[in-house]
């Protein structure tokens, strides 16, 4: 594994796809994929096969849906799109990590004081 | 929320799994196709673009792996496969399939059968408020005319009812029945109606209300009070078709007008009151006259229910009875003496007689269930072995050991589950005969059907068996030593000596077991043999009879009485083809006894000793009719009248008690009031069991005697049925207004009363016979693996020149040590266990010698059999064939 590159934290691409699709709207499996890997400036070893038991999980929670329609180039797609309660659940988490980033950041900045 | 939505959805996604999967194949394809056409568009070539787009997507069978287990329960999955699997295998291998599911279906159906029976006997709750503390009282006295000092329990005396009632404070209400049959004339013709006449607060003792209309009141139980009458349900739907208007309306009972208060709810009808009434089920109730004053103590016929107090036992009810009896019998010692009360459940005093033989049955059942189980396991034992194989390539292959056991388990229970499918057929098509082998008298027994309960209980014995025997092959298949299996390559291996003792161990018990069965049924087999060799005392072949009750009004004098019965013999006897003809009170094998307390004069009363005996009364041609021996003096005459001295004729186990070294004849007994003057001694008959004990009997002329019911006896020269309609016709011409009863051959009559035990025989016989044939077949199999395993070794002892005497002593000494050891074992468990038996058994004892040998032969036998066929066959087999098999 390319050091420069790290693996997608537990539980964060979730919370990624949703973002991604409250940002751009309802999108399909391909281009959630790219996006995030854009996003991430390709930070992230992203296997794109991944994204889809992620997605798969985040419908059976309830928090996305998905119906079959045309990608730009016609193709059969399936489209994913944030229901309401994924949009509350993204409020949450967004709430969450905010905070919690900032501990770590705090606690760092400490740690580079001592 | 979330979470009975991930629940469902899940759920959801196992009933379309197969849609999903597709849904996600198009998915992953049209996303390969996206990044294709993106990579073409930066410049790469086609191939290069379908690498490049695999190569950024990763795994795709992962990805469908790994979808597949985040939408769906991973183990319902696996248990699909396991199914598919299972049933692909089972088909592949139809033979074994069929012996394991027949075998099965034997054991789990014969268990399927019995629990329906006990289901709907035993477990069903009494349909009454609070059953548990509903209780029924008893008399108990010195067994009438019995010579060993026993005790029997019989109805309770109206002076003691009234007593009990007052005087236990344990028991919150007290009530009596008396089964009685009342005729009914609103027909085409005259019947007799099974009726109750009950005390007034049995119904809401019980916590049972009317239907329709209400209960009696306690100022009908008085004497000349209005008479009123509840109908069953039955009855209401049968001759008022369910019309409510029927309240009100008049009913003639014996001549008399009762007026209908009111219906009972259907659940009262049939089992629901079984065991408060002698009856069936009675239809209509009645009020029980009761008056307290001067209630006899000497006559008992009450049946007498209770409830008890919150809080009181049945220790604490049963002290306060013993204590009102021990001061009775202080105060009125010439009724009293010797006598008892028991209080009993309820439970106990309708079911006490067929509990024992149920439960027994369940027992033997489980034992053919768990006989049925080891050997399905040794089969699967058997195949567990020639699939090791199989098994060591699929553990190579990267299966887990708990995955293996997991698909030898489903396997197990795909088989019973069919089994168990199989054995509720057999049990559904076998009740029907179960039913009419089953005593008439069982309670309750009408109800007995496959119902939800029944249903529960053979899928969960099916589930039980399956992890019995499923569970050790399952395990041992797993065990299997891959590198030491995959080597051997298609040489048979032999499974090793761990896995062959455990296969003989399991034939072991399982002839043990069969054993145990065997001797059970043996036993019980020997006893009805012998009970039904016991000689009554009469002959009861060609013999019809049947019951007329002479109306109050037309037939209220003794000599009109009497006029009729000599009428009607002399009627009979000219019908041809009647030998002789008798009437007599109580018919010997009845439901029902007569007894008669009676003093010796002269002698004095000894309170501890009080004298009864069997009492029938009966006309002149009674001891010729029923070809009972008159050993000394005379029978009745037609001068033996009303007016002429009263005259007994008593049995010899009497006269000798009596007057031990003395002629009988010309001494005196006092019955009742008068004085009877013995005129003859006939030999001892069986008047209700044929396992009783000789007792004291004594008979007194019809003429001198004349009751309202009598039993008519006909002995024909040929099939005394044949009779029945020139019978019927006569009795009509001599009064077309009298019911006819209880119609049934004597001999019918005593095969009744030894039903209960023909059926135990019958049924242990049959559940002994299915175990041998399993055992034989277990046997059997193990022989003949053993023999195919060792075709090699017997081929080269044949071309060494070994005999086929030898070969055969080799195989058949092998499989008869096992039987052997079998029997050992299970001699030691028939000892221990056909004790349970004792009570149930006629002239036999439990260790009966002769019928353990002769069960040990049969199974020898049987053994040496089944270990024969394979011997055989290997003996025969030709060397060189043997040789070049492997």
């Amino acid at each position: 594994m390319a050091p420069d590159k790290s693996d997608v934290l537990y539980g964060t691409l979730g919370l990624m796809v949703i973002k991604t699709l409250e940002a751009l709207g309802p999108l399909h499996g391909y281009r959630i994929a790219r996006r995030i890997e854009q996003i991430s400036g390709n930070q992230l070893a992203l296997n794109q096969g991944t994204l889809y038991p992620a997605l798969l999980k985040l419908e059976q929670m309830g928090w996305i849906s998905s119906k079959w329609g045309k990608s730009e180039s016609g193709r059969r797609v399936r489209i994913y799109a944030l229901t309401r309660g994924g949009r509350k659940q993204l409020h949450q988490e967004e709430a969450q990590w905010l905070r919690a980033a900032d501990i770590v950041e705090r606690f760092l900045k400490i740690s580079e004081n001592a | 929320m979330t979470r009975l939505w991930t629940f469902l959805s899940r759920l959801w996604a196992l009933l379309r799994s197969r849609q999903m999967d597709r849904d996600l194949d198009e998915e992953i394809a049209s996303h390969l196709a996206e990044a294709e056409e993106e990579y073409i568009q930066q410049g790469l070539s086609p191939e290069d673009a379908h690498w490049a787009a695999l190569r950024s997507f990763g795994g795709v069978t992962q990805t469908r792996e790994i979808h597949r287990q985040v939408r769906s329960f991973m183990w319902l999955d696996d248990l699909r496969q396991d199914l598919r699997y299972a049933l692909r295998t089972l088909r592949r291998s139809p033979g074994f399939t069929m012996v394991a599911v027949f075998t099965l279906a034997l054991g789990i159906g014969s268990n399927a059968t019995i629990f329906s029976v006990v289901n709907a006997v035993l477990l069903e709750p009494l349909p009454y408020a609070e059953p548990a503390r509903l209780v029924a009282l008893k008399e108990t006295r010195p067994l009438a005319g019995g010579t060993t000092g026993q005790r029997v329990t019989v109805p309770v005396s109206a002076g003691s009812f009234f007593d009990w009632r007052k005087q236990a404070p344990a028991l919150e209400q007290v009530a009596a029945v008396v089964t009685l049959d009342v005729t009914y004339a609103g027909g085409t013709e005259p019947e007799q109606i099974g009726a109750a006449a009950v005390s007034a607060n049995l119904l809401p003792m019980l916590g049972v209300a009317p239907m329709l209309g209400r209960n009696f009141q306690p100022e009908e139980e008085r004497p000349n009070a209005g008479s009123v009458v509840l109908l069953s349900h039955g009855f209401w739907q049968r001759r008022f078709a369910g019309d409510p208007s029927a309240i009100g309306q008049v009913l003639t009972l014996d001549g008399r007008r009762f007026t209908i208060i009111g219906v009972m709810p259907p659940s009262f009808d049939g089992a629901g009151s079984a065991g408060l009434t002698r009856n069936a089920a009675p239809e209509l109730l009645l009020p029980l006259t009761l008056v307290e004053a001067g209630a006899s103590r000497a006559a008992s016929f009450f049946d007498v229910f209770a409830r008890l107090k919150s809080g009181a036992t049945l220790t604490t009810a049963q002290t306060q009875i013993d204590a009102i009896m021990q001061r009775l019998e202080k105060e009125s010692p010439e009724t009293n003496a010797g006598r008892g009360g028991k209080v009993l459940s309820l439970t106990e005093a309708i079911f006490g007689d067929v509990q024992s033989t149920l439960w027994l049955l369940l027992g033997a059942v489980v034992l053919v269930l768990l006989i049925a189980c080891l050997n399905v396991a040794n089969l699967l034992f058997a195949r567990a072995t020639l699939r090791s194989a199989e098994t060591a390539m699929r553990a190579a292959l990267g299966a887990s050991r708990r995955r293996l056991i997991q698909q030898f388990f489903t396997e197990s229970l795909v088989l019973t589950c069919a089994g168990g499918a199989a054995g509720l057929m057999l049990a559904w098509a076998s009740l029907q005969t179960f039913m009419s082998i089953l005593p008439s008298n069982v309670p309750r027994m009408d109800s007995v059907a496959i119902d939800g309960r029944v249903l529960a209980f053979t899928l969960l014995i099916s589930l039980l068996t399956g992890m019995t025997f499923g569970l050790a092959p399952a395990w041992q298949g797993a065990q299997t030593d891959l590198n030491a299996t995959l080597k051997a390559g298609s040489r048979s291996n032999s499974g090793g000596s761990g896995r062959a003792r455990t296969r003989n161990a399991l034939v072991v018990t399982q002839v043990a077991l069969s054993l145990v069965l065997l001797m059970g049924a043996g036993l019980l087999l020997n006893s009805f043999v012998a009970l039904r060799g016991v000689d009554p005392g009469f002959d009861p072949r060609n013999v019809i009879s049947l019951r007329v009750n002479l109306s109050r009004e037309n037939y209220g004098t003794s000599e009109k009485r009497s006029a009729y019965y000599e009428r009607l013999l002399t009627e009979v006897k000219s019908i041809p083809g009647v030998e002789s003809a008798a009437v007599v009170f109580p018919v010997p094998f009845a439901s029902f006894i007569s007894n008669q307390s009676f003093r010796v004069p002269g002698r004095p009363i000894d309170p501890a000793e009080q004298l009864s005996a069997q009492y029938n009364v009966v006309s002149p041609d009674y001891f010729r009719a029923l070809r009972i021996r008159i050993t000394q003096g005379r029978a009745f005459t037609e001068r033996d009248r009303i007016g002429s001295p009263p005259v007994a004729v008593v049995n010899e186990t009497l006269a000798q008690r009596i007057w031990p070294g003395e002629s009988p004849l010309g001494k005196r007994l006092a019955l009742g009031g008068d004085e009877s003057e013995v005129v003859g001694v006939f030999a001892d008959i069986k008047q209700r069991q044929l396992d009783s004990e000789p007792r004291l009997q004594i008979c007194v002329p019809v003429s001198q005697q004349p009751m309202r019911s009598m039993f008519l006896a006909a002995r024909g020269s040929w099939e005394a049925t044949m009779l029945l309609p020139a019978i019927r016709q006569r009795m009509a011409a001599l009064d077309a207004e009298l019911p006819l009863s209880d119609i049934a051959l004597l001999e019918e009559r005593v095969a009744g009363s030894i039903r209960r035990q023909r059926f135990a025989m019958l049924l242990l016989a049959i559940f002994a016979g299915t175990a041998l044939a399993l055992a034989a077949v277990g046997l059997y199999g193990v022989m003949s693996y053993l023999v195919a395993q060792r075709t090699r070794e017997f081929g080269l002892r044949m071309a060494l020149g070994a005999e086929l005497r030898d070969m055969l002593k080799l195989i058949v000494g092998h499989g008869m040590k096992l039987v052997l050891a079998g029997l050992v074992l299970g001699v030691a468990g028939a000892l221990a266990l056909t004790k349970v038996l004792a009570g149930m058994l006629f002239n036999v004892r439990a260790s009966d010698p002769a019928t353990f040998v002769a069960v040990c032969t049969l199974l020898a036998a049987v053994g040496a059999m089944a270990c024969y066929l394979p011997a055989r066959r290997a003996a025969k087999v030709d060397p060189m064939v043997a040789l070049r098999a492997e």
